[in-house]
């Protein structure tokens, strides 16, 4: 049966309409694939934070960042007995966990750089947003504070190397509202992080990279959890119960759209019937 | 019959696939009015095929879920500095270098500079300002932290303002309301306790938890957003 042009036609617009965004911000940044496709893994060992100012990527040894993955993990539906309180996955059905609790003062770095798009603009004040969420679980041995478990999370601007959220802290470091876990156990909740761009930010290439590591005389872990990673609204946890749903992402307009395109395919078949 | 009266039977699979076409259009149609709850926004906004979240314009704003923090426009940070309209980019990561990570007096614990937390947001506010909301860490010497206060509003940076104890958001709205000699640097802000732009008179932020620092009464403050301003 040969196809009309107008029948293919009418194919094509219902297909774009119900793709889903494609070029969003961050590939697999919820950890959906129940992979890190997507993301590069990283690490080393950590040799301790290095002396001179500051505590952030320039205090980290140029050996704790290589390319020698450290340990890092998938999570699903679990609850980490050292910070109990955490829900988790924290977003649909898997949460990223970088590095681990075993120690062997190793390092964990993930790292992913993408271009911010028209789709990463929030209707509700037109500018790009990049969101995530992430907690820290780290024990605490009180060994110095170079020496101890760490994590560092930054967000910076390919383009001029603007950095657009850091923070970083060894754990049990004054002022950081760590919660306790269990034993010498200590985790911050989830951190919601929404960094407004500007709007001439779109087409700009944004780098995201978390470090957790081990205490350095290696008895110690520390890791960090992440998710969420894109611009929407990070969602409240819902444990595994809404997980790997895939909802196309045509909006009400365009689902009518595509119910009137359909009309018409439907007509043209008819009528080329009749003729 | 004649020709004319004619009529061309549809084929069994036309109807077939013109029947199916018409069900598809009726459930897109059922789908594109179907009330969607909060949690099949929640969901729309981050399953997608690859579980990556982008903005869903359709997606609910949840607020920050129990036992979870923001760390957003709206979170109060020990200081924001405000940056005068259209101030070029580079300056703001200059500011972070020249100001935030390194040390200035005395370097915090281990020899490392004092920041421990810094986020940069950008067009805020109806003059679509520009923040860098920073906290410090909690053993940072008084020697540094007042270096650290001077220098964010000194040499290339004297047209900015720097509040303390706000959100970026609060920040900005109140910036909108300081005199225009003020945010242009005019103003005499050499000394360190007038570089915490106090709030107009009448000035009630009810969302925000920002401390209301005066100048006049900087030195006596004994908050922790609040910095010693001995010399």
């Amino acid at each position: 049966m040969r196809i009309p042009k107008p029948l293919l036609l009418c194919a094509a617009l219902a297909a774009t309409m119900a793709s889903p965004h494609a070029d969003a911000v961050f590939v697999n940044g919820g950890f959906e694939q129940n992979s890190f496709a997507g993301w590069t893994l990283g690490g080393g060992s950590n040799p301790g934070l290095i002396g001179a100012e500051p505590f952030t990527l320039a205090s980290i040894p140029a050996v704790s960042l290589g390319a020698t993955p450290g340990p890092a993990s998938i999570v699903g539906n679990i609850t980490d007995p050292r910070a109990p309180l955490l829900t988790l996955p924290r977003v649909g059905g898997f949460t990223a966990k970088v590095n681990d609790e075993a120690g062997g003062a190793r390092t964990t770095t993930l790292t992913q750089a993408d271009a911010i798009t028209a789709v990463d603009i929030d209707a509700a004040d037109g500018l790009p947003h990049i969101r995530f969420s992430f907690a820290p679980v780290l024990e605490d041995p009180l060994h110095s504070p170079n020496q101890q478990p760490y994590f560092y999370v930054v967000m910076k601007r390919v383009s001029d190397g603007a950095i657009l959220f850091e923070q970083f802290a060894y754990s049990g470091q004054a002022g950081v509202p760590f919660q306790i876990g269990s034993g010498s156990w200590k985790y911050l909740p989830f951190q919601n992080v929404d960094v407004t761009l500007a709007a001439g930010d779109v087409g700009e290439t944004v780098e995201l990279m978390v470090v957790a590591a081990d205490c350095s005389p290696t008895a110690h872990g520390g890791y960090v959890y992440v998710d969420g990673f894109g611009s929407a609204v990070v969602p409240p946890p819902s444990g595994a119960t809404d997980a790997p749903v895939f909802i196309p992402s045509a909006d009400r307009v365009g689902l009518g759209l595509l119910a009137g395109l359909l009309l018409v395919m439907a007509g043209v078949v008819l009528r080329r019937g009749n003729a | 019959m004649g020709p004319a009266s004619v009529t061309r039977q549809v084929s069994p699979a036309r109807k077939g696939i013109g029947l199916l076409l018409a069900l598809a259009a009726v459930a897109c149609a059922v789908a594109a009015f179907w009330p969607r709850t909060d949690h099949a926004a929640q969901v729309a906004a981050h399953a997608h095929e690859d579980g990556s979240v982008h903005a869903d314009t359709t997606a609910a704003q949840p607020a920050i879920p129990a036992g979870e923090e923001a760390v957003t426009a709206d979170t109060v940070f020990e200081y924001v500095a405000v940056f005068a309209q259209d101030t070029p980019s580079r300056v703001l990561d200059r500011f972070r270098q020249l100001v935030l990570v390194r040390v200035h007096q005395s370097p915090c614990v281990n020899q490392a500079a004092c920041l421990a937390r810094l986020l940069r947001s950008s067009e805020l506010g109806p003059n679509r300002l520009q923040t860098i909301s920073f906290d410090l860490q909690g053993d940072t010497p008084d020697v540094e932290r007042q270096a650290i206060l001077a220098a964010a509003v000194s040499g290339e940076f004297s047209s900015t303002i720097l509040f303390a104890g706000m959100s970026a958001n609060a920040a900005v709205s109140r910036y909108a309301t300081l005199p225009v000699s003020l945010m242009a640097g005019q103003a005499p802000i050499s000394a360190v306790p007038a570089i915490i732009a106090p709030a107009p008179a009448g000035f009630d932020s009810p969302t925000d938890a920002s401390s209301e620092v005066d100048p006049a009464d900087a030195d006596s403050s004994d908050s922790d957003a609040s910095p010693s301003t001995d010399h």
